[in-house]
């Protein structure tokens, strides 16, 4: 004769010992601990029911508490500081949190509204066109026999209307997204942008005063 | 309204979703929800013409994680429960009944891999072969049937539990199998296609990775979260250097290009080819370009070196080699042409 009782206990034992002394999982051990103390309290499986209440939902409270500091943490070390955003909030809102179900509601509600923020962290109206600013130069500083100037000359306009046209459309279509997004050219700075852009601090600095220069 | 051609694709898995629960006759506040998040998606699709507006209201409202919210608690609340009875006393039966369920689980998840398998394999049409050499499912497979196997070899289901944790078994069939053969694929792709030699560094270095983190977990399979970050933290190591990389073989692909458009409108059939022939005077572009070009690779040149501190001369003087901080070797030797 079965004695599931024990067989329960003892896989509960396993369960907590998954995760005990793990310094990633600090809230997920102590949950699963917590849920193992509730079953080895029990002398008849049918208790398990009422000491186990909401303990199970605990643990997946914990867990989501744990992945989504150890991702935090990840994109702080790497500067990603708008994808941070995201698991920063959860964090901050998981406690409240008594239920898997509503918890994972607040997530997916929190990675859209995240989504969205890393979608309008960029300057691709700048660094998308920085061949056009190189080839701009071109035409404006290049030495060339003045009867050829006004093409030239022209040549440099359409890229200039380029440039402002390239900036008009993605501001208008950012902002279907998130009214009044505006192209924030000192985001290039930023570790995460910057170290996309392989060229001295003084091109970057001479290009973003080109685009400001050409756009306004 | 947004043609159906765009709209269609985006709300068919939902009405799909919708379909399947009404079909079942399910009922309740979560069913209600659903419709009516759907029925705000089609209106939406017939009011609007601008796709992108429509897309992003769609987003913006979270409309497709609040219908998935919706149908997931849907499901739950209606999960068959087979012959277990939550509600009775905990014997045999029940525990039988109860293990059952679990195991079941699992070969619905067989049957749905090989199924989601085939279904794509009919969709690629003559490239189904390619599907077998991209989802090598088996190695997944195989891990989920041990763990039916162990279920079916006369255990309790606590027993099950146990043993399934203590062996994490249930890890096993995550697919980290299935990981290093993708993370392979994907660097001898990157070595077939020899465009950049940081794309092959940097899947060598995710191999390496996983194996290191293989070795160092007691149970011989890495956290795939763990390694995400860690492919991440060797990409964003990379991103400057391969960036550079590429970067400067463009603008030396763009000076030599442009030597040999100039070269070329000095030649007499200049004005019958392109593009100069699709000018509206061939013989006007020629010339254009014959006194221009010289200009602009003066200034392109200027570009490269404060780019990247390379002088364009330096690089192609004949027997000159040129090396990055990764082997892109270029050598000019005129007539035969110029090799990376």
């Amino acid at each position: 004769m079965r004695n599931y009782l024990e067989e329960y206990k003892a896989y509960y034992r396993v369960r907590a010992k998954r995760y005990a002394g793990d310094p990633d999982f600090p809230f997920t051990a102590e949950a699963e601990q917590n849920l193992c103390d509730a079953m080895l309290g029990c002398n008849e499986l049918i208790e398990f029911k009422q000491r186990l209440g909401n303990l199970n939902d605990l643990c997946g409270v914990a867990y989501t508490k744990d992945t989504y500091a150890l991702r935090l943490k990840h994109y702080r070390e790497i500067e990603e500081t708008i994808r941070a955003l995201g698991p920063e909030r959860i964090i901050n809102k998981a406690g409240q949190f008594n239920n898997v179900f509503d918890l994972m509601t607040m997530i997916g509600e929190e990675e859209n509204i995240n989504s969205r923020e890393i979608s309008m962290d960029h300057i691709s109206p700048f660094d998308g066109n920085w061949f056009l600013l190189e080839r701009l130069e071109v035409y404006e500083r290049a030495e060339i026999p003045s009867k050829w100037q006004p093409d030239v000359k022209e040549m440099a306009s359409e890229i200039k209307k380029s440039l402002s046209e390239s900036l008009r459309s993605t501001e208008a279509d950012m902002q279907k997204w998130e009214p009044g997004w505006k192209l924030k050219l000192p985001l290039a700075w930023e570790t995460r942008h910057r170290r996309k852009l392989p060229y001295p601090d003084a091109e970057l600095k001479r290009r973003i005063g080109e685009f400001e220069k050409t756009t306004k | 309204m947004i043609d159906t051609m765009y709209s269609d694709p985006m709300l068919d898995t939902f009405r799909n979703m919708m379909k399947e629960v009404d079909d079942k006759g399910y009922t309740g506040e979560n069913v209600d929800a659903m419709r009516e998040t759907l029925n705000l998606m089609e209106k939406y699709a017939a009011e609007m013409n601008d796709f992108m507006e429509f897309s992003a209201k769609l987003t913006t409202e979270n409309l497709f994680g609040k219908f998935s919210d919706k149908y997931s608690r849907v499901l739950a609340a209606n999960a068959k429960l087979g012959g277990y009875d939550p509600n009775a006393p905990y014997d045999e039966k029940n525990d039988q009944a109860l293990l059952k369920l679990m195991l079941d689980a699992l070969k619905d998840a067989i049957k749905r891999l090989r199924d989601s398998k085939k279904e794509t394999k009919a969709l690629m049409g003559d490239r189904a072969g390619d599907v077998d050499v991209l989802f090598k499912e088996q190695a997944i497979v195989d891990n989920i049937q041990k763990l039916i196997d162990l279920g079916e070899s006369g255990l309790s289901a606590p027993e099950y539990l146990r043993i399934q944790t203590e062996k994490n078994l249930d890890k096993a069939m995550q697919g980290n199998v299935v990981t290093r053969d993708g993370l392979v694929y994907t660097h001898n792709f990157n070595k077939a296609l020899a465009s950049s030699p940081y794309l092959i560094e940097k899947s060598e270095k995710h191999i390496q990775l996983f194996d290191a983190m293989t070795a160092a977990s007691p149970i011989g399979i890495p956290d795939i979260s763990k390694f995400n970050f860690g492919c991440e933290k060797i990409d964003v190591s990379l991103v400057t250097e391969a960036m550079r990389w590429d970067k400067t073989k463009d603008a030396i692909e763009q000076i030599i290009g442009d030597l040999f458009t100039w070269a070329l409108a000095h030649t007499s059939i200049a004005p019958t080819l392109e593009p100069w022939s699709l000018a509206k005077s061939p013989a006007r572009a020629v010339a254009f370009d014959k006194d221009c070009y010289p200009g602009f690779i003066q200034i392109r040149e200027d570009i490269l070196k404060r780019n990247f501190d390379l002088s364009f001369h330096e690089i192609i003087k004949p027997g000159a080699r040129m090396e990055c901080k990764k082997p892109m070797v270029l050598v000019f030797t005129g007539n035969d042409g110029v090799y990376y």
